[in-house]
């Protein structure tokens, strides 16, 4: 092949991530597909970045230091504001755990393991069973639903804001700024607006966490809020750090739930079969969770920097290069998961890639599988008949969580 | 080829073929050895790749460095000077008849 020759089967290649229609499933894993199984380390003009879609390589690039987190996230801020109008993005997002590495970036992790651990979570399984009780209580009452705005959105931000031991007053903002949140840190959505808004949301967040914290501090309880005041006072953490985290666990544990609940809905729906063995093993909903998050790749993309050159399959990604790491297209990747087209309960998942295997293994990835198989069991016993009708669906535009802005469904 | 025993909390031994440059906790999760979880898959982010290496193995096994002592920390069982992450420990042709225990639970 020429060279010409490889530049245009590349650009035929070339798919833009950007677009919120591209995150569709009918368009999205055949573009993927065709990305990895023709230029698997491929330089993707239009999204300015390397893409990587082969599962061994996005395994290896989690667990290698070369493909760095840090200064990832508001990656070019600079290029779209003036830092002295965004002190608090410019002060927190270096605390961000999901910004750094190394020796620090270790040191915080350690501190907050301990928190996000198996034995400390079950402790709020009564809180997130009730919360799943709940609202398929609403979801009875009402009968037709839209799912992505009552339902699964809900689910997240009540559990986050009963496990952070905050009222159920604050339910609102806790999800408004979670939502400006999203759209302030992730790389699409830089924009001087959506920074200034970030700004705003993030002093409006701080303010009621430190309020929280000084009553916890007084009178403390069993919540996340009091574990971060010990974890603040015992000086494994700095007040910084303790910020900085909560506005992460805020982002990381909303949208990605309630997307993985709707895309999983979907999933069972078009595949009576699944949804049928699901049914029938319903004790078992939180080892299905692993294969439903592969099958529907809600978690799609991560993105790193390249902290020097690196040789990947004959290229050569320079260092400073952005690269992104396409969790949907491994998770297809037949060279791991067998038929991997497939939605299959029955399939050991423990490859997927849902939660960054590596550095940066998503803290909350134990409280993520409990809640959804919660809401689960909760919702297939409950109702025998879920009838989501045929309907335009618009997708949220997000191409690192993928998900919809609308469904209406029917529960009986 | 190096082989490594791998001792369950329950005494069920296994040895296993581990080809040099493997990580003792990837030939435990590869041969299906209960005890090692690895929930991160081998990069010193999760501590539940947990092991004592036998003492006669001690010296020999190559260091902890700084950042795998943070996160010896965060083992769920009971911290031992003989504690080590297991996905920290490449085997070698010098670690043939390396021997591990497996703690109880890894959370």
């Amino acid at each position: 092949m020429t060279s010409k020759e490889m530049i245009n089967s590349a650009s035929a290649l070339d798919y833009n991530l950007g677009i919120p229609e591209n995150q569709a499933d009918e368009l999205m894993f055949p573009a993927l597909n065709a990305i990895r199984d023709n230029d698997p380390v491929f330089w993707s003009e239009i999204n300015h970045s390397w893409i990587l879609t082969k599962h061994s390589h996005i395994l290896e690039a989690f667990r290698d230091r070369r493909y760095s987190s840090a200064g990832s996230f508001l990656f070019g801020m600079e290029h779209h504001i003036d830092l002295d109008e965004v002190p608090n993005l410019v002060k927190y997002s270096r605390n961000w755990l999901i910004n750094m590495d190394g020796k620090d970036h270790i040191s915080i992790r350690k501190a907050l393991m301990p928190v996000f651990s198996k034995a400390s979570i079950d402790k709020y399984i009564p809180l997130i069973d009730e919360i799943a009780k709940e609202l398929v209580d609403e979801i009875a009452s009402k009968g037709t639903v839209d799912y992505v705005m009552e339902v699964a959105y809900q689910l997240p931000a009540r559990v986050i804001t009963a496990i952070l031991g905050l009222e159920r007053k604050h339910l609102d903002d806790i999800k408004r700024w979670s939502d400006i949140l999203v759209l302030t840190i992730l790389p699409q959505h830089l924009s001087r607006e959506n920074l200034i808004t970030g700004e705003r949301a993030m002093a409006a967040m701080n303010k009621l966490v430190l309020s929280e914290m000084d009553v916890r501090r007084a009178q403390p309880r069993k919540d996340l809020l009091t574990d971060f005041v010990r974890l603040v006072d015992s000086g494994a953490l700095s007040l910084d750090e303790a910020l900085a985290t909560l506005q992460i666990v805020l982002v990381a544990g909303h949208d990605t739930t309630a997307n993985s609940n709707v895309l999983a809905l979907q999933a069972l729906l078009k595949h009576p079969e699944q949804m049928a063995y699901f049914r029938a093993n319903i004790d078992r909903a939180i080892d299905f969770i692993p294969e439903l998050m592969r099958y529907t790749a809600m978690s799609a993309t991560q993105f790193r920097i390249a902290l020097e050159d690196i040789e990947l399959e004959g290229k050569t990604i320079k260092k400073g290069d952005f690269i992104l790491l396409s969790l949907a297209a491994a998770h297809r990747d037949s060279a791991t998961f067998e038929s991997a087209d497939t939605l299959d309960l029955t399939r050991d998942a423990a490859g997927h890639l849902t939660f960054a295997p590596g550095f940066h293994f998503c803290l909350g990835h134990y409280l993520a599988r409990l809640e959804l198989s919660i809401y689960f069991k909760h919702l297939l016993q409950r109702f025998d008949n879920i009838v989501v009708p045929e309907q335009e669906t618009e997708q949220n535009g997000n191409f690192v969580f993928r998900g919809i802005r609308h469904l209406q469904a029917s529960f009986s | 080829m190096p082989k490594v025993t791998y001792i369950e909390s329950n005494q069920t031994e296994h040895v296993v073929e581990v080809e040099p440059g493997v990580s003792v906790m990837l030939a435990a999760v590869e041969n299906g050895i209960p005890g090692i979880d690895a929930d991160c898959g081998g990069a010193m982010a999760c501590a539940t790749c947990h092991c004592y290496v036998d003492d006669s193995w001690l010296d020999r096994v190559p260091e902890t460095d700084i950042m795998e002592d943070l996160m010896l920390d965060c083992v769920a069982a009971e911290r031992n000077a003989n504690s080590r992450l297991s996905c920290q420990i490449d085997v070698s042709n010098e670690l043939d008849g390396l021997v591990v225990r497996l703690p109880e639970s890894q959370h």
